[in-house]
C-alpha cells in the first residue's frame, strides 16, 4: 500500500529539485560562457565571422528544447554513448547559448552609439571603446532579459525528465506510475516550480531596477 | 604683433554619403586661441564638417594640417595611430552630452586621461577635480551622469573633454538640448574658455553668443561657405542675400 499523502509526495519529489536547479545554473552559467563569444561574433563587421554566429543562434533557438535532447540523447548515442544527465545538461547549455547570445547582442546593440562616439573622440582605441565603454552598459542592458530567461529555463529543465534525467517532473510521473493521482502529483510538482521560481523572478524585477535607475542614456 | 600661428588648416573638405554631397570643399584656416562660430540652417553640413575635423566623420576629400604638420600621410587612408594622435589633440562636446552613465563623473574625466598615458591615477583624479571647479561642478564628482541636469552634465562633458588638455575644442551645438536657462551656464563656461585663450570652433545656433564671443563667424549653406567675416559684420552687414534671410528667420522667433 502506498502513501500518496501530500507530506509523502512532496518529500519524493524534492529529491528531484536539486536536479531541476542544477540543469538550470548548469546550463544558464555554460549559456553564458558561450554565449559571450557568439554575441561578439554576431556583431562583428566581418561576414565570415558573422555569418557562422548566426546560423549557431538560429538553430540552437529553432529546434525545439525537445527535439535538442532527443537528439543529443539517441542520435549521438552510437558515436557518443552519454548519460541522460549530460545529455541534458548539453542540449540546454546550447540553447541556452543561443537566446543569451541574443540577449547579449540586443545589449550591444542598443547601447547610443554617442557613447562609442564620445570614447572615439577622447582618443579611446577601438578595444578600449569597446571594452571600457560599450561592454559594460551592453551587459547592463541585457541582464533583466536574462533574468526573465533564467525562469523560463527553470520550466524547459522539465523536458529532460523524457531522455530519463530524475528531475521533478520525472519522479512525478513514478508516483503517478505507482498509482498516485496525476492532478494531485502534478500540482505538488507545480508548487515546487513555483517555489524554486519565485526567488528568481523576485531577483530579475529587482535587478530591472536596479539597471534601470542605474542606465539612464540620453 | 606677428600673425599668430595657424593652429588647424582644413583644405577643402569634402563628403558625400553616396550621391549625396554634403561638404563641396571647405577650406579653413584657424589661429590659436580664436573662437570661430559655425552657423547656418540645418543640413547645411555644419555639424559633419565639425565631425570631419577629428575624423569622427571621415572625409571623401581634402586634407588637415595641426600646428604645421599633416595630420595623415593619407588623409582617405587615416592609419589608427594618425587617428589616436589627432584625437587626443582635439577635443569634442557634443550635443547630447554623451556623458559615459556606467561611470560616475569623476571617472568620467579620469578615464581618457589613464587609458591614453597621460597622467597617473591620483594625478588624474587630481587634475578631474580642477576641471570640475573650473566649470563649477566640484560637488557632483561622485554623482552618477544621471543625478545631473542637463546642463552640469554638459559642463562635465566639458571638462571630460579638457582632460586631454586638447589644442582645439570643437563645440558641436552644445546648447541644443538644453532649456534656455540652464544653457547660459554652458555658454558662460565656455565663453571663459574663450577668454582663457582657448581655440574653438563652435556649431550654433546661439547668435548672441556667437556674435559675442566668436572672433570669426562662418556662415554655411549647402554644404559649403557662403559668407565669413567678423561678428559684426556677418551679422550686421552680411553680403549675401541668403545669409539676411537665415539671419531674420533666426532672429524673429
Amino acid at each position: 500500500m502506498s502513501d500518496f499523502s501530500f507530506v509523502s509526495v512532496l518529500q519524493t519529489l524534492v529529491a528531484g529539485l536539486g536536479i531541476t536547479i542544477l540543469m538550470t545554473v548548469v546550463s544558464f552559467a555554460a549559456g553564458t560562457l558561450l554565449g559571450i563569444p557568439l554575441a561578439l561574433m554576431r556583431t562583428s563587421k566581418l561576414w565570415g565571422v558573422r555569418f557562422p554566429a548566426m546560423a549557431v543562434i538560429d538553430i540552437s533557438r529553432g529546434i525545439p528544447p525537445l527535439v535538442w535532447l532527443l537528439i543529443i540523447y539517441y542520435g549521438l548515442s552510437p558515436a557518443l554513448p552519454l548519460e541522460p544527465l549530460p545529455a541534458a545538461l548539453i542540449g540546454l547549455s546550447i540553447i541556452s547559448a543561443g537566446y543569451l547570445a541574443e540577449n547579449f547582442r540586443a545589449g550591444i546593440d542598443n547601447v547610443h552609439t554617442g557613447q562609442k562616439e564620445a570614447a572615439a573622440a577622447l582618443g579611446l582605441t577601438p578595444s578600449n571603446q569597446f571594452w571600457r565603454i560599450v561592454a559594460p552598459q551592453a551587459l547592463n542592458i541585457s541582464i533583466p532579459p536574462s533574468a526573465s530567461y533564467a525562469v523560463a529555463l527553470l520550466k524547459d529543465t522539465a523536458i529532460a525528465s523524457i531522455i530519463g534525467v530524475a528531475d521533478i517532473i520525472f519522479l512525478a510521473q513514478n508516483e503517478v506510475s505507482r498509482g498516485g493521482s496525476a492532478v494531485f502529483v502534478f500540482a505538488v510538482a507545480a508548487v515546487l516550480y513555483l517555489l524554486a521560481g519565485i526567488p528568481l523572478s523576485y531577483f530579475s524585477r529587482y535587478i530591472d531596477g536596479v539597471v534601470r535607475s542605474k542606465v539612464v542614456s540620453v | 604683433m606677428s600673425e599668430p600661428r595657424v593652429l588647424l588648416d582644413a583644405e577643402s573638405i569634402e563628403k558625400s554619403f553616396k550621391d549625396n554631397e554634403v561638404l563641396k570643399g571647405i577650406t579653413l584656416k584657424v589661429h590659436a586661441g580664436e573662437v570661430i562660430a559655425l552657423i547656418g540652417p540645418s543640413g547645411a553640413g555644419k555639424s559633419t564638417f565639425l565631425r570631419c575635423l577629428n575624423y569622427l566623420e571621415r572625409p571623401t576629400g581634402g586634407s588637415l594640417s595641426l600646428d604645421g604638420a599633416p595630420a595623415f600621410t593619407d588623409p582617405l587612408g587615416p592609419t589608427k595611430a594618425e587617428l589616436l594622435r589627432l584625437r587626443r589633440r582635439v577635443g569634442m562636446v557634443f550635443q547630447s552630452f554623451n556623458l559615459f552613465p556606467h561611470l560616475s563623473v569623476l571617472k568620467n574625466i579620469v578615464l581618457a586621461q589613464k587609458l591614453n598615458g597621460l597622467r597617473g591615477n591620483l594625478e588624474a583624479e587630481e587634475y578631474a577635480r580642477e576641471l570640475l571647479g573650473q566649470v563649477g561642478l566640484d560637488e557632483k564628482a561622485h554623482a552618477k551622469p544621471a543625478e545631473c541636469s542637463g546642463g552640469q552634465q554638459q559642463r562635465i562633458a566639458i571638462a571630460r573633454a579638457l582632460s586631454l588638455d586638447p589644442e582645439l575644442m570643437l563645440f558641436d551645438e552644445p546648447t541644443s538640448a538644453l532649456d534656455p536657462e540652464v544653457g547660459n551656464d554652458v555658454l558662460n563656461v565656455m565663453r571663459d574658455l574663450a577668454d582663457r585663450g582657448t581655440t574653438m570652433i563652435v556649431v550654433t545656433h546661439e547668435m548672441r553668443f556667437a556674435e559675442r564671443v566668436a572672433d570669426r563667424v562662418l556662415f554655411l549653406d549647402r554644404g559649403g561657405i557662403l559668407e565669413e567675416g567678423a561678428p559684426e559684420q556677418v551679422f550686421h552687414n552680411p553680403s549675401h542675400e541668403r545669409t539676411r534671410e537665415f539671419l531674420q528667420a533666426v532672429l524673429d522667433r
